[in-house]
């Protein structure tokens, strides 16, 4: 017997995931070498004691792996959770339960494998970063194509045409090309053809001389000018007037143009990006967009897929705003629910990343805790139907907040739902789901 | 000075954030002068830092916590001792007595008879 035990020792001292075995008090009975080096503490330290105030993970007591298991008989394999080591870091780990029963088959414990996932977690890391190039994130096939692509674009001196719908990431795209070419160095120019009249965007964009109208005091270099020897971004280019499509082709055929009210042409060393979230080709058809000049600008096209087309990318870029908005505000909000991300995972984004920017920064205004939660949303999404069954964890949080905001409001449906944030009908079908008239 | 110490039954609960409930003991010199439990269960763990501090709570004795919450911790001006496993009123003892070390682990008993505390005893 003694014997069976010591064999069985060295066979469990050479296993590399950690094991432990519990008693039906949950005390630990014995404790691997790889458990003494994953957690820290010795065996002899852990032996005797109870086995969450060993591990501490993080569903101990509540949703335990080992428990389920004793109470079920069922095993549990692979499940992912984090443990505190002795020094209090977190080591994500994955465990896999069974109960341990004697010769005559009666229970008389249970035991836990877990294998260290730091490194794996690390790996993970890595390739994420690699799903990030110039501040610009995604996995989706069509953009890191084009992340392949982008660094040979901007060494090129090509014309680029970016189109996509608003907030795809157009001028992000740009600001990228122009930081990986040779003209880094000097000035990106942006200019929003969009934004202004056509007289003033000439002026705006080739400058003029003195004189040439009645304001003219002076000599005002244009945009062109201020992008000598850099990059000019010709924002919404789909808007130019004719007139002005006229004198930008003559400066993407001749490298120069005139100021207004000028004699003499300038010369123009400047890399031109465009971009447009129409469709540049039927605004040909349609004679609103001048054909040669379109195949000027279209030398180079780099099309930007709307947030919709490309739903994976919505988890890591929730990660990038938070941890830019983290920094920017000075929180440590470290995630969203299970229910907020099945809600942004399935909105239809009409402003793409930018609205998806704009919801986080939102709910960040409004976020006292560490992770988003529904009420912290804008209204607008409240109101969304979530596919896919909820956690019930978050949703028993859920009933238990409001059911507790509802005690501190008296009873007040409009009074908690302004201080739930949500809406009165909304809290009115949540209550009829939990079963509170 | 006041103490809060996050509790599991009448254990020091395994991890902070996730006890259900406190008990913040005010103490005088070495002596224990009131305690109270107080529910935390609806509480973001971030939110902790800053209800402890209104409450006047300046030390926290506690099982596991994470470094990050530490660090809220310590900008609320609240000190943390870690690592600390055992009956509430052995750690309390032990604490007034002998006081306590970060990652301790086991409170070692401190072979006195103990104190009838009446039947609030946690
Ligand atoms: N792939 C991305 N990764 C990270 N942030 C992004 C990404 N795409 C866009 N963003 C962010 O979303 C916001 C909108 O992007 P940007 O201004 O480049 O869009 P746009 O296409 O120029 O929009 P509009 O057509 O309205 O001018 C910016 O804050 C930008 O940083
Ligand atoms: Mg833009």
């Amino acid at each position: 017997m003694e014997g069976e035990k010591n064999s069985l020792n060295i066979i469990l001292d050479s296993i590399a995931d950690g094991v432990f075995t519990v008693d039906k008090e949950w005390r630990i009975t014995s404790f691997n070498r790889s458990a003494e080096r994953i957690t820290g503490f010795s065996r002899s330290e852990a032996i005797g004691q109870y086995c969450y105030e060993i591990f501490r993970t993080n569903v101990c007591l509540e949703q335990c792996a080992l428990r389920e298991t004793m109470e079920t008989k069922q095993n549990i394999i692979n499940k992912e959770l984090n443990i505190l080591d002795k020094y209090n870091q977190e080591i994500p780990v994955s465990i896999s339960t069974a109960v341990l029963r004697d010769k005559r088959g009666k229970i008389i414990g249970g035991v836990e494998t877990f294998r260290d996932l730091s490194l794996i977690k690390e790996l993970d890391k890595e390739i994420h970063e690699k799903y990030s190039f110039q501040d610009i994130i995604s996995k989706h096939p069509s953009i890191i194509s084009i992340f392949r692509i982008l660094p040979d674009i901007a060494r090129s001196e090509a014309t680029v045409l970016i189109q996509g719908k608003s907030g795809t990431g157009k001028e992000l795209f740009a600001q990228a090309i122009h930081n990986l070419s040779p003209r880094r160095e000097r000035p990106l120019v942006k200019v929003n053809c969009g934004a202004l009249p056509e007289t003033l965007l000439e002026s705006e964009l080739f400058g003029y001389r003195k004189g040439a109208f009645t304001d003219a005091k002076r000599d005002k270099p244009g945009r062109f000018q201020l992008a000598e020897g850099g990059t000019i971004f010709l924002d919404e280019i789909g808007d130019i007037p004719p007139g002005i499509q006229a004198k930008l082709l003559r400066v993407l055929e001749g490298k120069e143009f005139e100021p207004l009210g000028g004699t003499t042409t300038l010369k123009a060393d400047v890399r031109i990006v465009t971009a447009t979230n129409k469709d540049l080709s039927k605004l040909v058809k349609q004679n609103q967009f001048r054909d040669d000049l379109f195949y000027r600008l279209n030398v180079v096209k780099v099309e930007l897929p709307s947030l919709s087309k490309r739903r994976t990318d919505i988890p890591l870029l929730i990660e990038h705003f938070i941890v830019k908005f983290n920094k920017k505000m000075g929180k440590e909000i470290k995630g969203v629910s299970e229910e907020v991300m099945n809600i942004l995972m399935n909105y239809a984004y009409p402003g793409n990343i930018r609205e998806l920017e704009n919801i986080i920064e939102h709910a960040f205004i409004l976020c006292k805790g560490t992770h988003i939660l529904k009420g912290h949303l804008p209204r607008y999404l409240h109101e969304l139907e979530t596919a896919g069954p909820e956690k019930k964890s978050i949703q028993k949080l859920e009933e238990e907040h409001i059911i507790h905001t509802l005690h501190t409001c008296g009873g007040n449906l409009a009074k908690a739902a302004e201080e739930l944030g949500i809406h009165r009908t909304t809290l009115w079908r949540k209550l009829k789901r939990i079963g509170v008239s | 000075m006041k103490i809060a110490i996050p509790i599991n039954g009448g254990r020091i609960a395994p991890r902070l954030p996730l006890a259900k409930e406190v008990i913040i003991v005010e103490v005088q010199g070495k002596r224990e002068v009131e305690r109270e439990k107080v529910d935390i269960s609806l509480l973001h763990s971030l939110e902790i830092p800053d209800f402890l501090a209104s409450q006047g709570v300046t030390k926290v004795i506690a099982g596991g916590v994470t470094w990050h919450l530490q660090e809220m911790l310590r900008i609320h001006n609240i000190n943390v001792i870690w690592g600390i496993m055992g009956a509430v009123d052995e750690v309390l003892d032990f604490y007034l007595k002998k006081g306590l070390q970060d990652g301790m682990g086991p409170c070692p008993p401190m072979r006195r008879r103990r104190r009838f505390r009446g039947i609030h005893g946690y």
